[in-house]
């Protein structure tokens, strides 16, 4: 028993289509309940919903499709993770550069290394650390 | 400088993330398929959650039986252990279990 079979989709290509029409259901139904919500469940209402649901489970399916995928994995919160995950840089990336530790020269016996001084944050640092202390020195006077 | 506690490549971390992740999800898939019980217990409550969500959005009335029945019939009668993967991944993330693994892969990558 091979993974497929194991999660029920063993003859996959025979069972996409069930999956695709399960799937035009749940969006037939969040069309129903906004219409309903939102208009009423009168004769507007039905119209409104036949008119909708023939859109976009028929005629811009290919455009509404992928939307529902999108709008489904947002509403159970799955992009939320992946945000989570890129945000916390909880990818593997080998080509990234360590990031260089602010405490390092006190670990070191006062010397910064050639590592600290060549990254560009350094510089920025130390250039603002001047302006503040210019500034301190003329409020000062 | 390498931080946390994993003495290894943050990739053996994220191997680590998603195994656990797919064990976490696969547990009820394969429970349902081992015991017949376990499997008709999944169903009865996946079936009560897909109506009871459609009465909700819907109303109570003809419509939202039909609609649950079909609803039923494909997702629980039919893709029994694709509905248990998507329910386990669900709860995992709607109850925040997914953030505590991926907490603890920043933690052991030496990233956190």
């Amino acid at each position: 028993m091979n993974i497929l079979d194991l999660l029920g989709l063993g003859a996959l290509m025979e069972k996409v289509n069930l999956v695709i029409l399960g799937l035009k259901i749940v969006v037939l139904v969040f069309i129903v309940g906004w219409v309903r919500a939102h208009i009423g469940g009168g004769r507007l209402g039905t119209f409104l919903m036949l008119l909708i649901g023939y859109l976009v489970l028929f005629r811009y399916w290919f455009l509404t499709g992928p939307l529902a995928i999108l709008y489904l994995l947002a509403i159970t919160g799955i992009t939320g993770l992946a945000m989570d995950i890129v945000f916390t840089h909880g990818y593997y990336n080998p080509f990234a550069k360590q990031p260089v530790n602010p405490g390092q020269e006190f670990i070191q016996g006062g010397e910064r290394t050639a590592e600290y001084k060549n990254n560009p944050a350094y510089g920025a640092q130390s250039q603002l650390m001047q302006r503040v202390k210019q500034r301190l020195i003329r409020r000062d006077r | 400088m390498r931080r946390g506690f994993l003495p290894a490549s943050p990739a053996l971390a994220l191997i680590l993330l998603l195994v656990t992740l797919g064990i976490f999800i696969l547990g009820p898939v394969i429970a349902i398929h081992i015991s017949p019980e376990i499997r008709l217990i999944f169903q009865f409550i996946a079936a009560i959650t897909i109506y009871n969500w459609i009465k909700n959005t819907v109303g109570p009335g003809v419509l939202s039986l039909v609609i649950s029945g079909i609803l039923i019939y494909i997702f629980v009668i039919m893709l029994p252990g694709l509905t248990a993967a998507l329910w386990a991944t669900y709860y995992i993330v709607g109850l925040g279990i997914a953030s505590m693994f991926i907490w603890g892969f920043t933690l052991f990558s030496g990233r956190g």
